[in-house]
């Protein structure tokens, strides 16, 4: 609605460097060390050469010992690369979330009070993921009364810096690797967008090249690198991640090397599966599923527990013709558990075959650890308490017929419509998915109004969307547990929040190159005309269009209040719901209910 | 368009908090950037005029770019930019809802201050119409004067601050003066206080702090239109103030305290003996409508009085038994008898003393007689030996004492005589005056003067004079052997040329005195004195007639047989008896208060006035709490202007059948031993004790019907019978139009 | 709701003792009204500050939904029965119209959403017409197709004299009011009765007009449904100065008059 506008350049790649700091110097310098010095410059594309990407997406860290360079949960869209010194990686938990954190406590009052009922799902919900890391117990007595590590700043203002105090003690509590010069770390975070897994710190004075990711995917471009950064990769999530699953949490410290070893890590489906959905939309729900590569097929042997640790899989079971979806799995959750339990207990009798099947809804990694190393190693460890409900009444078993369930059952107290619905939809992705109870709304357009206002005019969500019985998913960011908009952004613009997790937009760095706004499965992104802080839209100098950019809900990060959107509703109608863990998305429907 | 808003990246979402919306909207071509603020269309926008043609627009259209074109790149069936015509921008929902919000109040404001501007504008803001009387009262008046006539300073300046209740008090002062005061019930804090509790009435003022001024707007609400009852009040706002505080009448109501016969009884009537001996013997029906019901006149209570008077009531039976009690008159002055003896020695005085009261000491002295000698300071000493009965020959003491008292009252009633044969009723009226004064120890109110000019009322000298001629033989009129006290002498001078005139005048006026009550002594007298030679037969023939006979009817006259002098009654509410007895009781009740001159003026019996008016006239100054009036003589009446906390009207009652018998509430004393009569008759052997006698009559009274009590009014006064409302029986505003109480 | 009756409970008895007291309670009443009343603003008020942590906007709405039903009873006591005056007659009318609006508003919002939920397409108000101009374009088209399928003009004639102002025009106010099906089945049911007329290919452009009316009546359906409850909200919200004006007028009238202003 701006009546007058302001001509300005156009916006471009690389206008915001992830360091002014990095000098021609610097850069030279470390085109002299290896891994670069061993690149060859051809393999670069015209418009990002190596030296570029250097100066750009990279920058150096001069650490002294006990720096933290990130903690654990928290999100970034960096790798680190070991120059000099060494890095140690605390495998375990090591700080509290909040330590160090700058993020704003609510305060309560009346109004709060009245928001009580809601207070209990937000908590969860708000920033962090619900895949809650789970600290390893500390079977030996000495390890169970260590003090907490202490920790001190470093430096003023925006370049603030957490250390640890004590590193030799803290070195000794915890049970940690070490990066040595020329070894990367931290990508994995940065590649699957997901939050860092572990904590790490500078143990010895040590330079460290931080590059984003951004940067990371062209110096893909270079084989070496890609080798090294896969092997890394899988190492790296292999150990952390079992470490951290719940299940093994009695499963001392001297068991879990075999089964380190014996686990293979294998990933399914395209990460930049969105294109490929987007094909697929009109296809037929069989068809879809079909075409969704198998991690395991129901009927067939269960040869091994499966640990989803990226991405979303769907736990499906034949029905008639086609399949039927009982639950989609989150990272963390674990498959075939039940089968391979009810084997070893019932020795004797021929063994079960898997009872339903796992399928990659667009992309997932998993760990598959081999029946023989779970018997040995992990049953013996595992509580009772941690034990699925054992299987009644197979329905697959060898040398005999296939008994098909009546359609009634229910596993979870979801109607199997809306779960296959969200799946169908991708709809688990989100964290923060808007979902309107058209039951109650009186279509007020009371949220876009407030969203409106709260966004200088113009609203940042659409209240219409995919529909499921009452429930409308409207076009409103849900950020994702995956957030595959950020995969392709040229400039990092499109980020999680460093503690929260939010998908956020930076609208400096935000080029407007529509890729994000495209990518988005759900189009909850769109292309904008930019406006400066006096509301004129901007203009491009030359051609005289409008400089678009991509906006999408930010849930009113401003004001740490709950989204405009949502308070406004006079209704109750709108809601902000976690649909990508299971529990939540039941708990959320059985509220509705009652 | 919303097809393609789900996978066009750059279809701008739509905003509904945007004032205006595209004019094309309505045919589905809504562009993207849409009117602005002030509701231009965005191809007003001289900067935006470039993409107009189609070609142009796809080629540099970005998708968000706004124009209506933007339409053809989605849909190229569409209709073209000539074919839609000119946008105009249409308003939002919310904002025309705003516009409307914003015009509805203009229009309100505006209205309202036209309505304050116009003439009638009272006749607007007027929160409904008043009640019947205040409405003719200002229906004659300009609409815009209305107002300030109830509302202060609602028209004038709001400085001078005046109560609306000043301006009530306007009209309402004459019938409720002490309204003005603002206090509850138009009483003054003392005064409440004093009936709240009678133990702390002097520290009233001490109250005065608690005590809220009432307002009339507390109770009477205005505009409540034509029909509203402005004096209408709850129970409820009674108790508001109320400390004793209850549910009902039944429930609750504090016991009457000797209702309805607060109010002393003036008239000894003994209803059970009416009903029984009298009524009963002429088996005449006893009923009380007879004597209390009088429809042709409405009181206070209704046309239920206490007594519809004599003449209605009880003239029937008690006319004659009231004259036969004075059937021979009433001897005033009859002359003591003494020895012969005395009448020859001159050193006696009383040469002049008729023959016939020559048989020895004897002669009763009736109490006028007592009073008028009272008045002459040589005869005090006599009458304070005389006794009770004022008869000589009870004297108690020997033969020579009865002489004494008997020379020495002869001597006073001889010089009374000339006394008032000289001066006339003036002499009489003197010596009353005297009396009174002397027996009440200060000056006579009117109404004691009253009294005396009744007692010397139609009193003819006359007959004194004829005294003087025919009993002492004094032919010039002039007891000229009588040693007057020196006043009287010189008095006596003067009258000796008056004398012959006199004479005249009783020769001259003998046609008259023969027309009124043929008077023998006067015959006599006129025969004696204008011509001698009138026939012995016709004086003899005078001299027997009896005077009680002639003068019947009331009057004065001479008793030749028994030498006195007599007053005859005129039958019933006799004035002159009714003063004497009235008087006497007065001065008898001032003797037994002890008033030391009465004792030695020997007027300590001053009570015995014939005639039978305290049978029925409760005369008892001991129970008047003024002795200025305490005459009973006519039964008590309720002034019908005074407003009472109570309130009782008789009619509505007596329309039930059941209350038709006035026995239902006025239920006769079963307790009272006695009656009337035997009062009467236990007292009438004590003699001369009348106050005594009074007292026991008046106890009488007050027990004779036993008190009202509550629970005969509470059966037909309950919630949903008769009302049982307070004011159903009480009135909030008391007092008497145009006597202001409080002060 | 049970606080409110309760609130009404404590004020009638407020209202009685004050009345037993002879105190005024028309001030007594007035003065709550008023406050309850400024009460209810508060919503709107609310509703501006989008940003501002405010609560949910809905527990503001439940406050003004209770405290309407107070002021509403309250109101019943307040004014003496019946209305006197032209001015004050204004003032209760005002009050009424807003408070019966705000009634109704509250029982349509609560029906209408399931009702809408019956439609098979859920469209936003503003997008009705749009999208109503296609259906109207489409039958159109189809209408005139037909016509040229050589089978005579039998649909197209029909077309003309019923459908046409169907398809092009929008639906009157009384159908506004209260949306009913009468029209949709009536053309429906004459649709069905030309099919003896009409050879197969009439007969398939005949069914997609049917369709196409019943897009057309849903369409209509649910703008009907959202417009004629914006229209109450509209009207509830119109009065609300207006009455705020009267209001103040009527205090200071009254307290002039007591002579005490």
């Amino acid at each position: 609605m701006t009546v007058e506008s302001v001509e300005v350049e156009r916006p471009d790649r690389w206008d915001h460097p992830l360091s002014t700091t990095m000098s021609r110097e610097d850069v030279a310098w470390l085109m002299r060390q290896s891994p670069f010095s061993l690149m060859n410059g051809e393999r670069f594309a015209r418009n990002t050469p190596l030296a570029d990407v250097l100066s750009n997406d990279t920058r150096l860290l001069h650490l002294s010992p006990g720096d933290v360079i990130f903690r654990e949960g928290q999100y970034g869209g960096t790798a680190y690369l070991v120059i000099s010194g060494t890095v140690r990686i605390f495998l375990t938990q090591l700080l509290k979330q909040e330590e160090g954190s700058n993020r704003t406590r609510e305060r309560s009052g009346w109004l709060d009070l009245l928001a009580k009922t809601w207070r209990g799902a937000k908590r969860s919900m708000a920033g962090r993921p619900n895949t809650r890391r789970h600290n390893r117990a500390k079977p030996s007595a000495k390890q169970q009364q260590h003090a907490e590590p202490t920790i001190g700043y470093r430096g003023e203002g925006a370049d603030t810096r957490i250390f640890l105090q004590d590193v030799p003690r803290v070195l000794a509590e915890y049970a940690t690797s070490s990066v040595e010069v020329g070894e990367l770390f931290g990508e994995m975070a940065a590649v699957t967008r997901s939050p860092r897994e572990f904590t790490a710190v500078a143990e010895t004075e040590c330079l460290v090249l931080e590059i984003r990711w951004q940067g990371l995917k062209l110096l893909k471009q270079d084989p070496a690198f890609r080798d090294l950064l896969d092997e890394r990769y899988r190492s790296e999530v292999l150990r952390t991640h079992l470490r951290e699953t719940a299940l093994f949490r009695f499963i001392p410290e001297e068991r879990l090397e075999p089964i380190v070893a014996a686990t293979k890590l294998e990933s399914f489906g395209n990460l930049e599966w969105y294109a490929e959905y987007r094909k697929r939309m009109n296809q037929s729900p069989g068809k879809r599923i079909e075409a969704e590569p198998m991690v395991a097929e129901e009927a067939s042997y269960a040869t091994g527990l499966w640990i989803i640790r990226g991405g979303f899989a769907r736990l499906s079971r034949r029905q008639g013709a086609g399949h039927r979806t009982l639950s989609y799995l989150g990272k963390g959750q674990i498959f075939g558990l039940r089968e391979l339990v009810h084997n070893s207990q019932h020795s004797n009798s021929p063994p079960l075959p898997y009872q339903e099947s796992l399928r990659a809804i667009g992309y997932v990694d998993a760990l598959c650890i081999p029946k023989q190393v779970v018997c040995e190693h992990i049953l013996p460890f595992i509580r009772k308490a941690d034990l699925p409900s054992p299987i009644e009444s197979p329905r697959y078993q060898f040398g005999q017929p296939v008994i098909d369930a009546p359609l009634d059952i229910a596993e979870h107290n979801v109607e199997t419509g809306l779960l296959e619905f969200l799946v169908d939809q991708r709809l688990m992705n989100g964290q923060q998915t808007m979902v309107i109870d058209t039951e109650r709304c009186t279509r007020c357009d009371d949220c876009v109004r407030a969203c409106a206002s709260t966004h200088g005019g113009t609203p940042v969500f659409v209240r219409e969307g995919p529909q499921y019985g009452p429930w409308m998913f409207a076009h409103a960011c849900m950020h994702c547990e995956d957030p595959v908009c950020m995969i392709g952004c040229p400039t990092g613009a499109i980020h999680r929040d460093h503690d929260s997790g939010l998908v956020q937009i930076n609208s400096q760095t935000c080029i407007g190159c529509k890729t994000c706004a495209e990518s988005c499965p759900y189009s909850n992104i769109r292309m904008v005309v930019a406006n400066d802080e006096r509301g004129r839209a901007k203009v491009d100098q030359t051609n005289g269009l409008p400089i678009l950019q991509a906006s999408k809900c930010d849930l009113c990060k401003g004001s740490n209040s709950k989204p405009a959107c949502q308070s406004a509703c006079p209704h109750d109608a709108l809601v902000r719901v976690d649909l990508s863990n299971f529990g939540q998305l039941t708990q959320w429907l059985e509220r509705k209910a009652s | 368009m919303s097809q393609c808003s789900a996978n066009d990246v750059t279809a701008p979402r739509p905003n509904p908090s945007a004032k205006w919306v595209c004019g094309y909207q309505r045919a589905g071509l809504a562009c993207g950037e849409g009117p602005d603020a002030d509701g231009v269309c965005c191809q007003m926008k001289g900067e935006r005029k470039k993409a107009v043609d189609h070609e142009s627009c796809e080629a540099n259209c970005s998708g968000r770019h706004s124009c209506e074109l933007t339409g053809f790149r989605r849909q190229p069936q569409l209709p073209s930019h000539s074919e839609l015509g000119p946008c105009i921008p249409q308003r939002a929902a919310w904002f025309s809802r705003h516009v409307i919000m914003v015009n509805l109040a203009l229009l309100t404001a505006g209205g309202l201050l036209l309505c304050m501007s116009l003439p009638h504008r009272e006749a607007i803001f007027v929160p409904g119409g008043l009640s019947s009387k205040h409405a003719q009262i200002l229906g004659n008046l300009l609409v815009s004067e209305r107002c300030s006539l109830c509302h202060p300073n609602s028209h004038a300046d709001v400085s001078s601050m005046v109560l609306q209740d000043d301006l009530c008090m306007k009209c309402h002062t004459s019938h409720m003066p002490d309204a003005a005061i603002r206090s509850p019930h138009d009483l003054t804090t003392t005064q409440l206080v004093s009936l709240a509790n009678p133990a702390q009435a002097a520290s009233g003022e001490a109250e005065l702090s608690r005590m809220k001024s009432t307002q009339c707007a507390m109770c009477h609400i205005e505009h409540h239109g034509n029909g509203f009852d402005l004096t209408a009040m709850t129970d409820a706002s009674c108790q508001a103030c109320h400390q004793h505080q209850f549910n009902s009448l039944a429930a609750g109501h504090p016991q009457f305290d000797n209702f309805p016969y607060r109010t002393q009884r003036k008239i000894a009537f003994d209803h059970s003996a009416h009903e029984g001996k009298h009524f009963g013997t002429k088996n005449e029906k006893f009923e009380c409508g007879r004597c209390h019901v009088d429809h042709l006149q409405k009181g206070a209570l209704g046309s239920v009085f206490r007594s519809v008077g004599f003449e209605k009531a009880c003239a029937s039976c008690h006319n004659d038994s009231i004259k036969s009690t004075t059937i021979n008159g009433w001897a005033l002055i009859q002359l003591p008898s003494i020895a012969p003896a005395d009448a020859q020695a001159d050193s006696q005085r009383l040469n002049e003393w008729p023959a016939s009261a020559q048989f020895g000491y004897e002669g009763e002295i009736s109490v006028a007689l007592r009073f008028l000698l009272a008045a002459d300071p040589e005869v005090h000493e006599a009458l304070s030996r005389l006794p009770a009965s004022g008869k000589i020959q009870d004297l108690a003491g020997g033969e020579e004492e009865r002489a004494q008292v008997a020379r020495a009252l002869a001597r006073g009633v001889r010089r009374l005589i000339a006394d008032v044969a000289l001066d006339g009723q003036l002499a009489w009226k003197r010596r009353l005056k005297d009396i009174g004064q002397a027996s009440l120890g200060r000056d006579l109110n009117p109404h004691e003067l009253q009294l005396i000019d009744l007692m010397s009322n139609g009193l003819p000298p006359d007959l004194f004079r004829q005294m003087e001629l025919r009993w002492f033989g004094n032919q010039h009129g002039i007891a000229s052997t009588v040693a007057l006290p020196v006043r009287l002498v010189s008095q006596l001078q003067d009258q000796s040329l008056l004398a012959g005139d006199s004479l005249l005048d009783a020769s001259s006026a003998t046609q008259d005195d023969l027309v009124l009550g043929d008077d023998d002594s006067l015959l006599n007298d006129v025969s004696d004195a204008t011509s001698a030679d009138v026939s012995k037969a016709d004086s003899v023939r005078f001299t027997n007639i009896k005077g009680s006979e002639h003068v019947a009817d009331g009057g004065w006259y001479l008793d030749q047989e028994l030498l006195a002098l007599r007053y005859m009654p005129r039958g019933h509410a006799d004035g002159t008896l009714a003063a004497w007895a009235e008087f006497s009781t007065l001065v008898d009740h001032a003797a037994r208060l002890g008033q030391a001159t009465i004792a030695k003026r020997g007027l300590q019996h001053a009570d015995g006035v014939p005639g039978a008016c305290t049978e029925c006239h409760v005369l008892a100054p001991q129970r008047a709490e003024a002795l200025d009036d305490f005459s009973n003589w006519s039964s008590a009446k309720r002034p019908t202007l005074v407003r009472l906390f109570t309130k009782f009207d008789h009619t509505p009652h007596l329309t039930l059948p059941s209350l038709s018998d006035c026995r239902h509430c006025h239920v006769a004393n079963s307790q009272s031993v006695l009656s009337l009569g035997q009062i009467h008759a236990e007292h009438a052997s004590s003699v001369g004790d009348r106050q005594l006698e009074q007292a026991a009559v008046c106890e009488f009274l007050e027990a004779e019907f036993s008190m009202m009590r509550l629970e005969q009014c509470s059966t037909c006064h309950r919630a949903g019978g008769a009302k049982d409302a307070c004011t159903q029986c009480h009135n909030y505003h008391v007092g008497t139009q145009g006597l202001e109480w409080s002060k | 709701m049970t606080i409110t009756l309760l609130a009404v409970g404590l004020t009638a008895q407020a209202v009685q003792w004050t009345h037993n007291r002879l105190g005024d309670e028309s001030t007594l009443t007035g003065w709550t009204l008023l406050a309850s009343t400024a009460g209810l603003y508060l919503l709107s008020v609310r509703k501006q500050f989008v940003t501002a942590r405010l609560g949910r906007v809905s527990a503001w709405l439940q406050v003004h939904v209770y405290m309407g039903t107070f002021a509403s009873i309250l109101f019943l006591m307040h004014i003496g029965w019946p209305v006197r005056g032209i001015f004050e007659t204004l003032l209760a009318v005002c009050f009424t119209i807003v408070a019966f609006s705000g009634i109704v508003l509250g029982v349509m919002s609560r029906r209408t959403p399931k009702r809408l939920l019956a439609i098979p397409v859920d469209r936003r108000l503003e997008q009705i017409p749009a999208d109503r101009a296609t259906v109207a374009r489409e039958a159109h088209e189809t209408a005139l197709a037909s016509a040229q399928f050589g089978e005579g003009a039998t649909l197209a004639e029909y077309y003309k004299q019923s459908l046409l102002p169907f398809f092009q025009s929008p639906r009157g106010v009384l159908y506004l009011m209260v949306p009913n099906g009468i029209l949709r089945r009536k053309l429906l049911r004459e649709l069905g009765d030309l099919e003896r007329y009409l050879a197969d290919r009439g007969n398939s452009s005949r069914t997609a007009l049917a369709a196409m009316v019943t897009t057309k009546d849903d369409l209509d359906y649910q703008y009907a449904l959202q417009a004629r409850l914006r229209l109450l909200f509209t009207f509830h919200l119109s009065l609300t100065w207006a009455l705020a004006i009267m209001i103040g007028v009527h205090v200071v009238l009254v307290y002039r008059f007591q002579g005490t202003l």
